[in-house]
């Protein structure tokens, strides 16, 4: 779980209670906690355009967590997507998809990356899970993911449309 | 030859079988697999153990047969109720169920068909009495070739003593703490639930942390199991 004390060495008492079966544990240990540097943000940032494939990739994967910073993160993530490197676009829709408060830029984004037949079919196959896992509910993207089902019955457009129709009708419950 | 590996396959338990397809144009030696449990709750027990493949042309582990008392004659033999050797590999992964009074015990293992003792067997053992279960996963257990071994050999304990790992890492902006409740054989706890005297139901027991400052505990932060 997140924590927020600054880098350092602790003492922290855990605890569990199995007595139903066998006793209290509880023990006192070190903790040494490293938190990341202030400007992370600004290095992740700019290893997105590392020439290193690896490194590129794993700051996709890192900034799909900056939710406090999703007006800033969410462009820099669509504008990577130019990068010919369909392993960080997957890893850059997957970062994208993680910012709630972005979800009608994410739909745009993902209902233009299913429709571009010149993008690998792996890549639209990604932006149609994401959009039935994460997109908003609205009749573009039911019809979008209708289609694209329809294309390729049994894939993971199938799946897609099925998240996106259980979300609908979990949302029209909780009204 | 064949007498020699009839002789071995006495000497040693193991149990010959076509390999593979089943084509019959190789034979593979499927070893015995001999192991000591201890279980500990309440009364200590320790049971010895085998796994074998019961009929032939079966390609893994169906059977197993166990010595709930360790007075060298099995007491239990159990037909595995799920017994995979996934198609084009040579792993196994069987899982024992047995009563001790009113506890209820189950061990899964997981490992290699064509050369069991030279891989890890990975284990999840699971424990259920009338105050609720617990669940642990991922831990080893050791293995052995003949009874003999097993019966000397460290055995795999299913219960205390338990230990808790903490460790930091980072997500992002955060620094993030994990903590596990682990037991000897490496196993990590995954769920645990007591049984609710008030109702129908059962409810999670679970794992807090607090931090220590000036001698003094701060509000307990409960955290995820694993």
């Amino acid at each position: 779980m997140p924590v927020a004390e600054p880098s350092g060495e602790y003492s922290v008492v855990c605890r569990v209670d199995l007595s139903h079966l066998f006793s209290k544990i509880e023990e006192t240990k070190t903790l040494s906690i490293t938190r990341p540097s202030p400007d992370i943000l600004e290095k992740l940032l700019a290893k997105l355009a590392s020439d290193d494939s690896l490194t590129r990739l794993e700051a996709a994967t890192e900034l799909g967590y900056f939710q406090k910073h999703g007006d800033r993160v969410f462009p820099a993530l669509v504008e990577s997507f130019k990068i010919d490197d369909d392993n960080l676009r997957q890893n850059l829709m997957y970062s994208m998809a993680n910012y709630p408060d972005q979800i009608e830029k994410q739909t745009t984004f993902f209902l233009k990356v299913l429709a571009n037949k010149e993008l690998p079919e792996r890549i639209r196959e990604y932006s149609a899970y994401c959009l039935g896992e994460h997109g908003a509910i609205s009749p573009d993207v039911e019809k979008a993911l209708e289609a694209a089902a329809a294309n390729k019955k049994g894939g993971l457009e199938t799946y897609a449309l099925q998240s996106y129709q259980r979300r609908k009708k979990a949302s029209a419950i909780g009204d | 030859m064949l007498h020699l590996c009839a002789v071995l396959a006495l000497l040693f338990g193991a149990t010959t079988y076509p390999a593979g397809d089943g084509d019959g144009t190789e034979s593979v030696q499927l070893k015995s697999i001999h192991f000591k449990i201890e279980t500990a709750c309440g009364e200590e027990q320790t049971i010895l153990g085998r796994l074998d493949a019961s009929k032939e042309g079966g390609a893994t582990y169906d059977r197993a047969v166990l010595d709930l008392d360790g007075d060298g004659t099995p007491e239990k033999e159990i037909t595995l109720k799920r017994s995979a050797r996934s198609p084009g590999t040579d792993r196994f992964d069987v899982q024992l169920r047995f009563d001790v009074k009113e506890l209820n015990w189950r061990l899964d293992l997981r490992g290699n068909t064509t050369d069991p003792f030279k891989f890890p067997v990975f284990m999840f053992w699971s424990l259920g009495g009338p105050g609720g279960s617990v669940f642990f996963i991922n831990g080893k257990v050791p293995v052995y070739p003949t009874a003999e071994e097993a019966r000397s050999g460290k055995a795999v304990r299913l219960g205390p003593p338990f230990h808790f790992e903490v460790r930091s890492s980072t997500r992002g902006p955060d620094a993030l703490v994990n903590v596990g409740l682990k037991d000897v054989n490496g196993s990590t706890l995954r769920t645990a639930s007591r049984s609710n005297q008030e109702s129908v139901g059962h409810e999670e027991a679970e794992i807090s942390l607090a931090f220590v400052r000036d001698g003094k505990e701060g509000a307990p932060i409960t955290a995820h199991y694993g």
